[in-house]
């Protein structure tokens, strides 16, 4: 009987668990044909991404036949000019590059909210300094500045991370800054400064809140961007070098057999192609969904 | 004073702060490196023939054993007179390295320049007439397609296409860095196809969001109860103003053209600055990837700067505008 008792002061009992269901702006994007092929390539990429040497049929760097072979039906898509399988190494060529943006991406998305909030709502000279940094970097084209960059840091995992988060952290000020300023001015951020709020908690609080959708978009803009640059480094032989298997390098050895095998180039090319196409689609659909147009990701 | 004047002027003062400040990013970027530009330059199997003494002289040589803040200002100074000094170990000028290729890029850049906003404006106006219409909806799905292809990859496929299938143009350019303009320019057309392509989508996507925002305001609505025609109304009232969010993409779009002038000549073998940069990052030939990136920056600056003049000239709205935007 004791349990009875106390039946009255035990938390009612959790209601039934509901499905969850995506915030609205998701399921909105979902009904566009465009956002969804977006959607099933980027997945199909980081799953591509992680599980590539498990499922790949042969070691990327495993030495199969003497030079390049054409497709046949031990290697799907033959072997390349060291007799590597091509497929195998194809399965694992963004994986670098993915891995790289992501990682610098992340960083610059955090640091530039970070800065971009504070610049934006505080404003003053310390808003003009940080505003002329980001001119001032984002004046040398982004390829060349990953470029020298990477001649300082070297081509390491990390460093490469480092330097993609250094080149994109300026554009995400900009982008965040310009939103809070138009935030800032807004009644309820008043509201928060009359009643003593303190600085931390109406940036992270107040305004960050209202900056979701733009920074998703953000996160993933840039990290299009990433891997177009990080690609184009290792196309231009200054960035991912061998054995490392990567499309851009992969890219720029098969130009010397273009006129024989274009094979071996359409292969690593539709492979960066679709994985950049994937995420801008999937941008686009989620920049519709949260109402963010053209114009507030380039202030 | 005439305050479009005083804009303009507080422009160009700005653009002199950025830079200087991007000055101080080359630096930082590539002096402090591990060691100094010499070891830089001086592979590591190579340095076993050097003494120490023999390194220290050459740092004298090369003023490398002055500090930092000495070094920058003398760079500084030398980068905003355009003289980009000697490189490391040969002691030749490198403006000789680097001048015929800058001529040859710019050749290319230029047609590249003034293609782009032309094309993006013809498709951006074909696709407001009808906002949401069949047409836009194709225009918008191909740019955002093309927008996302990789440079080099897009200059591969025209080359399949167009030099291998069809044999219209030589897949790689046999022409030496002094060929004169003409030459040039009638070996450029495929590699300035390439150079657009991502160049395009971008404005195109920009001026598509400025139009839709512009056919949306009161001035057009006020123009439209008026009786002017539909046509009339996008090309004549709401262009102009819809440019605004591309022109202030220049700066951007500049340095898309640059960082696609790299990777397009690669593609190419196009005897021009950004093969030039190549070779100097893979040699580490410190002085010519300064002068190269500094010119970059230069040529991204006073291109945003004559957009902002021309967003001054096109938007009544800005002029009265007091503050930075």
């Amino acid at each position: 009987m004791t349990s009875d008792t106390f039946a009255q002061f035990r938390p009612p009992a959790a209601p039934p668990a509901k499905a969850r269901r995506l915030p609205l702006p998701l399921r909105r994007a979902l009904r566009s044909p465009m956002t969804v092929i977006g959607l099933v390539l980027v997945s199909f990429h980081l799953l591509l991404a992680l599980f590539a040497p498990v499922i790949a049929p042969y070691s990327v760097s495993a030495i199969l036949t003497t030079g390049l072979t054409p497709p046949s039906g031990a290697h799907w898509l033959g072997t390349d000019q060291i007799g590597r399988d091509y497929l195998s190494r194809l399965m694992s060529g963004g994986r670098i590059a993915l891995l790289v943006s992501l990682l610098g991406v992340f960083a610059a998305v955090v640091t530039g909210a970070v800065l971009g909030l504070f610049a934006g709502y505080r404003g003053g000279w310390l808003d003009d300094l940080v505003m002329r940094l980001t001119d001032a970097v984002m004046a040398v084209p982004e390829l060349l500045l990953i470029a020298v960059l990477v001649l300082t840091f070297g081509k390491e995992i990390w460093s490469l991370s480092i330097v993609v988060a250094i080149v994109y952290t300026p554009g995400v000020v900009r982008v965040i800054r310009a939103r809070t300023v138009g935030l800032a001015a807004q009644d309820f951020i008043r509201a928060a400064e009359l009643r003593g709020e303190s600085l931390p908690r109406i940036l992270f609080r107040e305004l960050a809140p209202n900056l979701t959708g733009l920074l998703a978009v953000e996160l993933a803009i840039r990290c299009s961007s990433a891997v177009l640059k990080i690609s184009a480094l290792s196309f231009l032989g200054l960035g991912i070098s061998q054995p490392t298997p990567d499309w851009g390098l992969m890219v720029q050895e098969a130009m010397t057999v273009i006129f024989t095998d274009p094979w071996f180039l359409i292969a690593p090319a539709i492979g960066l192609s679709s994985l950049v196409i994937g995420i801008n689609f999937a941008v686009d659909g989620l920049a519709r969904a949260y109402g963010v147009s053209e114009t507030d990701t380039n202030p | 004073m005439n305050p479009i004047f005083s804009m303009v002027l507080r422009r160009l003062a700005l653009s002199g702060v950025i830079l200087l400040l991007v000055a101080g990013i080359v630096f930082i970027g590539t002096e402090v490196l591990p060691g100094d530009a010499l070891e830089a330059t001086i592979p590591q199997d190579e340095r076993i023939y050097y003494t120490d003494e023999d390194f220290d002289r050459m740092r004298a040589e090369l003023g490398l054993d002055r500090p930092p803040l000495v070094r920058f200002g003398e760079m500084f100074v030398n980068l905003v007179t355009f003289d980009f000094g000697t490189t490391i170990l040969t002691r030749e000028p490198v403006i000789g390295y680097i001048w015929h290729p800058i001529i040859n890029s710019l050749l290319m850049a230029s047609i590249a320049v003034i293609v782009t906003p032309l094309v993006a404006i013809a498709l951006g106006a074909v696709a407001a007439l009808k906002p949401g219409g069949r047409r836009d909806g194709i225009i918008s799905g191909v740019t955002l397609f093309s927008y996302s292809m990789p440079d080099f990859v897009v200059a591969n496929i025209f080359i399949i296409v167009f030099a291998l299938q069809l044999g219209l143009a030589p897949a790689i350019l046999l022409i030496p860095e002094t060929a004169p303009a003409w030459q040039i320019l009638s070996v450029s057309v495929l590699p300035v196809m390439a150079l657009i392509v991502s160049g395009v989508a971008y404005q195109f996507r920009l001026l598509r969001a400025g139009m839709q925002e512009t056919l949306r305001s009161e001035f057009i609505e006020r123009a439209r109860l008026s009786g002017v025609p539909e046509w009339r109304l996008v090309l004549v009232h709401a262009l102009p103003v819809a440019l605004v969010p591309m022109l202030n993409g220049t700066a951007q779009f500049v340095a898309g053209i640059v960082s696609g002038v790299v990777v397009i000549e690669a593609v190419f073998k196009f005897p021009g600055i950004g093969l030039e940069l190549i070779r100097a990052i893979s040699q580490r030939e410190v002085p010519t990837v300064q002068a190269i990136t500094f010119l970059a920056a230069f040529a991204v600056i006073a291109g945003n700067l004559l957009a902002d003049i021309a967003v001054l000239a096109l938007d009544p709205r800005a002029r009265r505008m007091t503050h930075d935007k």
